[in-house]
């Protein structure tokens, strides 16, 4: 597939999107105590925070996307009146559907680490002003759910929205929290 | 037997395995020469196809097999043409 085909695929960008947006609200939920700490924020927390998201995103992705597509194909068993339910697993298709699987939660789990690293690196570019980085990555989340929306045909409005509250809420959680203190 | 063209009734789902995955899977049987993957009939959530392939020496079991490999299913043969030549089929007259 093109590199074009495949930006255009709506579950492409459903990787790529909610991965990004995954990686943000890990580093929100993670390091937000350390983003609004003047000077708390160092490139070894960056490397942890990413590490922890490609961990937990590609593991959740690769779960998900794998059920999908193996209760498709019971599906399609059961229409084609096979009599084993798990048949098509064992043709091509079953190989078909782990490539796709672990194909998804690769770019997933990528999305996620670029998406932790923008807060912190916005913030560890201007440590002085935290409030700044902290407004910027919000906004991102907002921009985010907007194509988010776009690909699952909802409203973009209530998806920004939701985001960014669900942004706001995360930051103030890891502030209480301070997980990486 | 030298079976020279078969006419196979196949069922798959509709999203996967795409004709083109099925077609290749049929090119790789021995004897082949030949095929025409056609869409008999669409249902909610497969479709039926019929398959001719057209060769020297086709190995039926080979074909099956290659095909349900794929992710289709194979329902029945439709029609069988063997021996040195092909001939099409005569209506009979009644």
């Amino acid at each position: 597939m093109k590199f074009d085909d495949w930006i255009q695929d709506p579950r492409s960008r459903l990787d790529i999107v909610a991965g990004l947006v995954d990686g943000i609200l890990n580093a929100l939920t993670l390091a937000s105590a350390k983003l609004v700490a003047q000077g708390g924020l160092t490139l070894a927390t960056i490397g942890k925070v990413a590490a922890v998201t490609a961990c937990t995103t590609s593991f959740v992705f690769f779960v998900a996307h794998y059920a999908q597509l193996r209760s498709e194909l019971v599906r399609a068993a059961r229409e084609l009146n096979l009599l084993a339910h798990g048949h098509l697993a064992t043709t091509q298709l079953g190989k078909q559907i782990l490539q796709e699987s672990l194909w998804g939660a690769l770019v997933a789990s990528v999305c996620g680490v670029i998406g932790s690293t923008i807060p912190l690196g916005l913030s560890l570019a201007a440590p002085s002003l935290p409030i700044v980085g902290l407004a910027l990555t919000v906004a991102l989340l907002g921009l985010l759910g907007w194509f988010l929306a776009s690909s699952v045909f909802g409203s973009p409005a209530l998806w920004a929205g939701g985001l960014m509250l669900g942004g706001v809420v995360v930051t103030a959680i890891g502030i209480q929290l301070d997980i990486l203190s | 037997m030298n079976i020279r063209r078969l006419l196979l009734d196949v069922d798959k789902a509709l999203a996967r395995p795409s004709l083109l995955d099925i077609g290749k899977a049929i090119s790789g049987c021995k004897g082949v020469e030949a095929l025409n993957i056609s869409l008999a009939d669409v249902d909610v959530e497969t479709m039926g196809l019929e398959i001719t392939i057209e060769g020297n020496d086709l190995d039926y079991d080979q074909i099956a097999k290659a095909i349900e490999g794929s992710g289709a299913v194979v329902h029945g043969i439709e029609q069988i043409v063997a021996g040195d030549r092909i001939i099409e089929r005569t209506e009979l007259a009644r």
